[in-house]
């Protein structure tokens, strides 16, 4: 991987990415009492900003990485040479899911330099924590998505099409899931408060708790909960009047549940892969 | 060239791309309607406004056409076709021009596929629309000239390119991009219009008019957006495919300034094809 020109190619990327996601956020005109907390809401919303762009550019990466191996035998050749194909697919899980983490790590260190001008001001230590966390976790687990299709899928085109394609139904789905559970936490709270609120917009017990369900497991769900992580830590409550350790200990729920998304991924994938036909 | 095109003509028509991506765009437009109608049934809505629903087919044809015209066009030079066709005698803008007319017609009928099938299942639905029949004719027919230069754009892409796995890549990204720029674009704009409509004591009454009817006036500076700046993003305002089928959506006519979609989307096409058939002139396909 590391020598391939894929990696640099999107390493370099990465990087002019970071510094425009800086650039873009910081000229925007911020309101005179937020000015002194800007760099803060600057670096989380480039953090945002990164885990939604990589969502992609792991769909490219890891399909031209591993369908290269197919299209010219090295993934017959391995087998070959006596490695078995669960531990030729992990071997690619693991170097995919490096590749990933090195470049957030990168992405990271970019977006952190300005903190060595303007200070700290603004910043919730916990909250980034827990965001640097996530993100953490999500790489992972996108790569165990994206191989999973890139070890079944021989065709490099294909594969690059079915998982932006998957990447697109994913984000949109979770899109219109987060829609319906705000609403409906909206108008609760609303209609507790004894304010306006909108009757239809309020879902009922077990459609409530099928939609927090997917609100929960979906990787897509928590990339685009990473803006608002406290929230979604919360369940939809005032974050400042949870505690810190009730919303780490969320935060733990969430990675376990990661946890076992990836393994049920990779083990599928590793049957899967198998039984596939590699002539 | 009337034999290649033919030709042509029958390889799309006969292989799964196409099929898939009809297949594909039938399930579309009827879920949505499918969607529509359990929401309207859970939360008892009299009206329902299903109009602005019936372009979500131009605003996806960018990542469409991606798909189509690189395993269509790309496919050829991964298995060689493109050399034999040099080899039978034909000239290198002929196979170019093939490939942009079949391509464009595939993208027209995927596009007029879903505006069809999403009227007619909203219909059976919902009953009539809101918007006049004559005026989704026509800004669908706008629509037709922005799919052809979607289609020329990532053929221009695929031909220089010359691989199907790179053009895929390369033109999924730029659907991809151009879908984020263009949704960012109409965001920044409605803001900067927003802004204008509390200027009513600076703007001329004439312009004011302007913006109160088609809510957004050309060439007025904010004090967030102005000068070049403002110029650059209203050229791409009107140029970009993906921004005119995001304003189609919400328009009961024809939207201001049509004639510089209409004339943008030409001289991409032209400009596109230009290109790409020069560039693809001069390759070395050996």
């Amino acid at each position: 991987m590391f020598r391939s020109k894929l990696f640099w190619i999107f390493m370099v990327l990465s990087v002019l990415f970071s510094v425009h996601s800086i650039y873009d956020e910081a000229t925007r005109p911020v309101m005179d009492s937020y000015s002194a907390e800007a760099y803060g809401y600057v670096f989380e919303a480039a953090l945002y900003i990164y885990i939604m762009a990589y969502c992609f550019a792991a769909a490219v990466i890891d399909s031209l990485f591993i369908s290269r191996e197919h299209a010219d035998g090295t993934v017959r050749n391995k087998i070959i040479s006596g490695h078995s194909r669960a531990y030729v697919y992990l071997t690619e899980l693991i170097v995919c899911t490096v590749t990933g983490l090195i470049m957030f790590i990168v992405n990271l260190a970019i977006i952190s330099l300005p903190f060595l001008k303007f200070g700290i001001h603004g910043m919730d230590g916990w909250v980034t924590m827990r965001r640097i966390i996530l993100i953490a976790v999500l790489i992972i687990v996108i790569n165990a998505l994206f191989v999973l299709f890139s070890m079944l899928i021989s065709s490099r085109a294909s594969s690059i099409v079915w998982t932006i394609v998957f990447m697109i139904i994913m984000i949109v789905s979770s899109g219109l899931i987060q829609e319906k559970i705000s609403g409906d936490s909206w108008s609760r709270n609303r209609r507790e408060a004894g304010e306006y609120y909108n009757e239809s917009e309020i879902l009922s017990v077990t459609e409530r708790k099928v939609y927090k369900a997917f609100d929960r497991i979906l990787p897509t769900n928590q990339v685009l909960h990473t803006y608002d992580i406290d929230d979604y830590l919360s369940d939809y409550k005032d974050p400042s009047t949870v505690s810190q350790k009730k919303l780490n200990t969320a935060l733990a729920g969430i990675c376990i549940l990661d946890a076992v998304t990836i393994a049920v991924v990779t083990t599928a994938g590793i049957a899967l892969f198998k039984r596939k036909d590699l002539k | 060239m009337i034999k290649l095109l033919k030709a042509e003509f029958a390889r799309c028509f006969s292989g799964k791309v196409f099929w898939l991506i009809a297949l594909f765009t039938l399930v579309t437009a009827s879920s949505f309607n499918f969607i529509k109608y359990i929401t309207v049934k859970r939360e008892h809505q009299t009206e329902v406004f299903n109009d602005g629903m019936l372009y979500i087919g131009l605003i996806s044809i960018g990542m469409i056409a991606a798909i189509f015209v690189a395993f269509h066009a790309g496919g050829e030079f991964d298995e060689g076709t493109v050399r034999n066709k040099l080899i039978a005698g034909n000239a290198k803008t002929g196979i170019y021009l093939c490939h942009l007319a079949v391509s464009s017609v595939a993208m027209v009928i995927i596009q007029y596929l879903f505006f069809f099938t999403f009227y007619v299942c909203s219909y059976l639905f919902f009953g009539a629309f809101h918007h006049s029949f004559s005026v989704m004719m026509q800004l669908h027919l706008m629509g037709v000239l922005g799919t052809i230069a979607v289609t020329a754009f990532m053929l221009m892409i695929t031909m220089i390119v010359r691989s199907r796995t790179i053009a895929v890549t390369v033109c999924m990204t730029a659907a991809v991009i151009m879908f984020v720029i263009g949704v960012a674009l109409i965001n920044e704009l409605e803001e900067h219009s927003m802004e204008l409509m509390a200027m009513e004591d600076i703007i001329s009454p004439e312009k004011y008019a302007i913006l109160n009817k088609y809510s957004y006036v050309y060439g007025v500076d904010s004090e967030s957006l102005s000068g070049t700046k403002l110029a650059v993003k209203e050229v791409l305002y009107d140029g970009l495919f993906i921004c005119q089928a995001f304003r189609f959506s919400s328009e009961r006519e024809l939207p201001y300034h049509w004639e510089f979609m209409a004339v943008y989307n030409i001289a991409i096409t032209l400009v596109t094809t230009l290109i790409g058939s020069v560039t693809f002139r001069r390759l070395d396909l050996k």
